[in-house]
């Protein structure tokens, strides 16, 4: 695979661009405290907060593994995983956690969603799961998005390991210079940018096979079950779970959840909700490009792949680039939309993973006292650390890119979705119920995963692994909190029962 | 529709405009969480009332 020099001018303008906005925003006041520097002060607008939640939650996992997915199981996937568990997670989280998470940041000034458990239970015993659940996802998390550059790159000839450490220069490079103001920014500007290009590839791959009637019609005589929701290998208990799988990550991955801080006035989120949607249905059309890529391969007109998470790369040589005129220049801007998506997702991470070693490990914990300066300091070495573990991984990759990926991301919801949801909208949730659906979970899910991805013993369940596990945590968080003593929720709003109680003995 | 089955075209088309056109309709009707109390009880806003 090569690229054109058109090509190489527009990624490079684009990388240039990034870092060039981050070192704008490192001369803001806001990025000299630890909160302006991970949360931008609070204050971020609508259109900043929507378009970088987008940015951040269409990860190389979206971009690159998305369309494996899609050539693997059909328009499944699109249903499920994205319009159903994706887009109706995305309303339901902003509309849960987005204005009492502003609040309490308010109110505590927290920084990090450790803060947020140990807030609303008031049980620190909380911090010890959370804080080495959010190293762990984040640093495996990140290495998913330095693959999907390294595969990216081998289509400019560049060696794979060789691309996996340009990319993490370019994102440590402009993560460290401004903090979340600049990760703000550049995601805004990236997902115009990806929003175009996924457009794009919707067109370019129904287009290329005849339109979206006759792809379908070709698709249906490969498999039929790649049109429906179920199939013999794809019965309802699957479908259920995938999509608490899919929908449990935007309720508990901390690098997107930590944004609801960040809203300047909480009355703005319900027109979050509509630009995170408007972005996030543009986006998730970049998946389509799996399907061409199925029909194409079937008839003999691609060769097969050798690697799956080439797809992306393959349709750009195969089916973008030929195009007369403009091929070259779609091409680049398609791969401008992916360095997007997967750096801006790496960026945050590492926001969060480093927020995460300084506020609780370093000054929580270990009680140590940070002037401003020092803290934000500690956070740039903490993110080099981060991204220095997480590249080593990357350099010698273990698995596919939607498989490793998809478990990072549900990781999260399933420790932390029932607990925060639960704390924050249910005056019966406890910290004992907290303390066990989180540490039962985490455990239950990176066993399952150990096992499945070494071969031990493989998972044959009928069920989606993440959602069954997202599953179990619900069932412990709600019987343990029922059977423990309830708890005071300083961290809520006064019921309506408590308003007419205060108002009558005001009276 | 495009040679989908319904069951598909409802969760791949209808689902996300049904989202769309919901979550717009709450915006542009100006209501949030809170303002029924915040009317009721004189409150200036409610959640920091806690």
């Amino acid at each position: 695979m090569q690229m054109s020099l058109i090509m190489w001018i527009v990624v490079i303008t684009y990388l240039v661009i990034s870092v060039a906005a981050g070192a704008l925003m490192a001369k803001k006041d806001e990025a000299r405290s630890l909160n302006g520097y991970l949360n931008s002060g609070n204050s971020l607008p609508p259109l900043l907060l929507a378009f970088s939640l987008s940015a951040t939650a269409l990860s190389g996992l979206l971009f690159m593994g998305g369309a494996t997915q899609m050539y693997a199981i059909g328009w499944k996937q699109f249903a499920l995983q994205y319009c159903i568990g994706g887009a109706t997670s995305m309303v339901l989280a902003v509309w849960l956690l987005g204005k009492p998470m502003h609040y309490i940041a308010q109110k505590r000034d927290s920084v990090t969603i450790v803060d947020l458990f140990v807030d609303i239970y008031n049980d620190k015993r909380l911090s010890y799961i959370a804080v080495p659940t959010i190293i762990i996802g984040s640093t495996v998390f990140a290495a998913v998005q330095w693959q999907c550059l390294g595969n990216l790159f081998t289509m400019f000839g560049v060696d794979y390991k060789i691309g996996v450490v340009m990319g993490v220069v370019v994102v440590a490079l402009y993560t460290n210079f401004g903090g979340n103001s600049s990760q703000a920014i550049v995601g805004t500007i990236q997902t115009f940018i990806a929003m175009a290009a996924c457009l794009f590839i919707c067109w370019r791959s129904a287009n290329v096979v005849g339109g979206f009637t006759a792809m379908n019609a070709q698709l249906g005589a490969i498999d039929p079950g790649l049109l429906t929701l179920t199939s013999a290998s794809w019965p309802v208990t699957m479908v259920i779970t995938r999509i608490l799988g899919a929908g449990c990550g935007s309720f508990g991955q901390p690098y997107l959840v930590i944004k609801y801080f960040q809203i300047k006035d909480a009355k703005m989120y319900p027109r979050v909700m509509v630009l995170g949607l408007v972005s996030y249905f543009f986006i998730i059309l970049v998946v389509t490009a799996g399907l061409p890529i199925l029909i194409l391969t079937n008839n003999g007109t691609i060769p097969p792949l050798a690697n799956m998470d080439l797809l992306i790369p393959t349709f750009i040589t195969e089916l973008v680039n030929p195009m007369p005129g403009i091929g070259a220049v779609m091409g680049g801007i398609i791969v401008a939309a992916a360095l997007c998506t997967i750096m801006s997702t790496a960026s945050s991470l590492m926001l969060s993973a480093a927020g995460s070693i300084v506020n609780d490990v370093s000054i929580k914990w270990r009680k140590k006292q940070y002037t401003d300066e020092q803290a934000v300091k500690n956070s740039k070495i903490a993110i080099w650390f981060i991204t220095l573990i997480s590249a080593l991984i990357a350099l010698f990759p273990t698995g596919g890119i939607f498989m490793v990926g998809y478990a990072a991301a549900s990781l999260y919801g399933v420790v932390f979705a029932p607990s925060l949801i639960g704390g924050l909208r249910w005056r019966r949730a406890t910290k004992h119920g907290a303390f066990w659906s989180m540490l039962i979970s985490l455990i239950l899910d990176l066993t399952l995963y150990i096992l499945n991805a070494t071969g031990i013993k493989r998972f044959t369940l009928p069920f989606d692994m993440n959602g069954m596990c997202f599953t179990i945590s619900i069932i412990i968080f709600v019987v343990v909190s029922l059977a423990t003593k309830p708890q005071e929720k300083l961290m809520l709003p006064p019921s309506r029962a408590e308003l007419i109680a205060q108002k009558t003995k005001t009276a | 529709m495009f040679g989908l089955p319904w069951s598909t075209t409802f969760f791949v088309i209808f689902w996300p405009l049904i989202l769309l056109v919901g979550t717009l309709i709450y915006m542009l009707s100006g209501t949030y969480e809170g303002k029924k109390e915040e009317e009721e009880f004189n409150l200036d806003d409610w959640y920091k009332t806690f």
